[in-house]
């Protein structure tokens, strides 16, 4: 695929060393090969957009590079370490069914857990903590709801939450996966501002959609998906017809990207 | 005055109610501390199981004549790190294994403590609790292993709390989460071990999850829900040991039905509402 040549080439030029790197990344789940031979990069001050059919691998190469499970071959540099170095140098919005809703806490709390690493073993958390707290809370707007339990609020305000404590946690990667799937209106509009926000102030920002619409108004470039790259580049080059038959070929998604073309 | 000297002091004129009112408010107070995770994380089974799964651990140490909680504790410690192992390994559901592990453990207990007829050794204390019959040396070692748990606790709160709510969270941002996982276990297997004196085996869970289910419907906050569970647990506790001791009753079973009068009056005043 030309386009996929063509739009690494350009990324790579970009800048000098991209804040993620993957090459030739292979991961397994049981029997399974579920990522062959991955390989891309995206730089600071981009936001990446992950697209592909389900079981294409995405939450798997989004799991991978946060260390939550292993690569069998293959090499990842964050800022220039490996996975295990950069260790909590990565930010992870997880989709909501991965948390454990029966513990009750409250939205402070949970913004509050992306500071651990600031606060260290044992510590309570100190006036910078609870600043950087205040400050996420405020740009996901959702400062007014502090104190109420995450889970009694919306889908799309519980995914703010999870933004601030991104936010909170500071660091130069930020990894959503399908942060955007049942998020109203209000809440999307919010999270796409901060995602922006986060962009403009250099961050390096990936992030996993059904939403082709979306991926395409939000993100730079594009990472096309199944099981390996069938294409990476700036988004508006990568999601054309040609890539999108070929990703989708035989999927009821593609049915619905056409429909939206037309 | 007298009336309440009588029915309030009156019992600790005897040493062992002493004994059993200090055991009994530690447990009351440890076990829900414990059982907010237990109730959160869904380990009501695995605390239930690991309860039986120290018995052949208590009657080895019958034997050999050492202090039964000296061999239920790293009995308990080592099943309870090894059904982590298991719940994370193995290719049958967890609770199956954890199932076929702790019955196993009970009936080579059951089996061991039949040929311990010379030893004057009760099957039904074990089951039901004594915290009458609980020794100096049983406070002393209760409060030291409290004293520890209640640390760790307080110590590794934040922790402990994020690998319980966002297990995946908590590995991305750099906490040991399975290493967290097994020392709750570890702390859990302590904790049971500690009520086994003052409910026994069969109703560790009454102490163990009915004060922090209670707790979880009055309070909206875990930190909140863990001290309104201990302080739940603590009136269960004392109050079966004073039933017990005005009525006659077995205090195991008192504390156990104390508890639970409080958890359905609680469902029956929130329905009513």
């Amino acid at each position: 695929m030309n386009v996929a040549a063509d739009g690494a080439q350009e990324q790579s030029s970009d800048a000098a060393s991209p804040s993620l790197a993957v090459e030739d990344l292979f991961v397994d789940r049981g029997e399974v090969q579920v990522l062959n031979g991955v390989t891309f990069s995206a730089n600071s001050s981009r936001i990446m957009g992950v697209i592909g059919p389900n079981g294409a691998g995405k939450s798997t190469l989004f799991n991978t590079l946060t260390g939550l499970i292993p690569a069998r071959d293959g090499r990842v540099r964050i800022n220039g370490k490996s996975i295990g170095e950069s260790r909590g140098q990565v930010a992870f919005v997880p989709q909501r069914q991965n948390i454990n809703w029966d513990l009750p806490m409250t939205v402070w709390d949970m913004v509050m857990l992306g500071r651990t690493r600031q606060i260290g073993w044992i510590r309570r958390p100190g006036s910078a903590d609870k600043q950087a707290v205040e400050d996420a809370l405020n740009q996901v707007w959702m400062w007014d709801r502090r104190d109420a339990l995450i889970a009694e609020l919306s889908g799309g305000q519980q995914q703010r939450v999870f933004v601030a404590r991104a936010l909170a946690q500071d660091v130069q990667v930020l990894i959503l996966d399908e942060a955007f799937r049942g998020v109203d209106f209000t809440s999307q509009e919010v999270m796409t501002l901060v995602l922006q926000e986060m962009r403009d102030g250099g961050k390096t920002i990936l992030l996993a959609s059904h939403n082709i619409s979306y991926i395409r108004r939000l993100t730079d470039d594009c990472l096309c998906l199944n099981r390996s790259v069938i294409a990476c580049g700036l988004t508006s080059e990568v999601l054309v017809p040609e890539v999108m038959d070929e990703l989708y070929r035989s999927v009821d998604i593609y049915r619905a990207y056409e429909s939206e073309q037309r | 005055m007298d009336v309440l000297a009588d029915i309030f002091i009156a019992p600790f004129q005897y040493g062992f109610m002493l004994r059993a009112l200090i055991v009994s408010v530690l447990v009351g107070v440890m076990c829900p501390m414990l059982g907010a995770y237990v109730v959160t994380k869904g380990l009501g089974f695995m605390g239930d199981a690991l309860s039986h799964a120290v018995l052949p651990g208590m009657v080895a140490a019958f034997v050999i004549g050492v202090n039964p909680f000296l061999g239920a504790m790293p009995m308990g410690i080592v099943v309870a790190l090894l059904s982590g192992y298991l719940i994370r390994r193995a290719g049958i559901s967890a609770d199956t294994s954890v199932g076929i592990l702790f019955a196993g453990l009970f009936a080579l207990g059951v089996v061991m403590l039949s040929f311990t007829r010379g030893l004057r050794v009760s099957l039904e204390d074990i089951l039901l609790g004594q915290v009458l019959g609980v020794t100096t040396q049983d406070v002393l070692l209760t409060l030291v292993l409290a004293a520890l748990v209640l640390a760790v606790l307080y110590l590794l709160h934040k922790e402990l709390v994020f690998a319980s709510f966002d297990p995946a969270g908590a590995t991305v941002i750099g906490l040991p989460t399975q290493a967290l996982d097994y020392l709750l276990l570890a702390l859990l297997a302590i904790v049971i071990v500690l009520a086994i004196q003052a409910v026994g085996i069969v109703l560790v869970l009454a102490m163990l999850i009915t004060p922090a289910a209670t707790s979880f419907l009055l309070v909206r906050n875990f930190p909140k829900a863990m001290f309104t569970g201990s302080l739940l647990g603590l009136i269960s506790a004392v109050s079966g040991l004073y039933l017990s001791y005005h009525y006659n009753l077995p205090s195991g079973p008192s504390m156990a039905l104390v508890a639970t009068v409080i958890f359905a009056v609680v469902v029956a005043v929130k329905k009513a509402r």
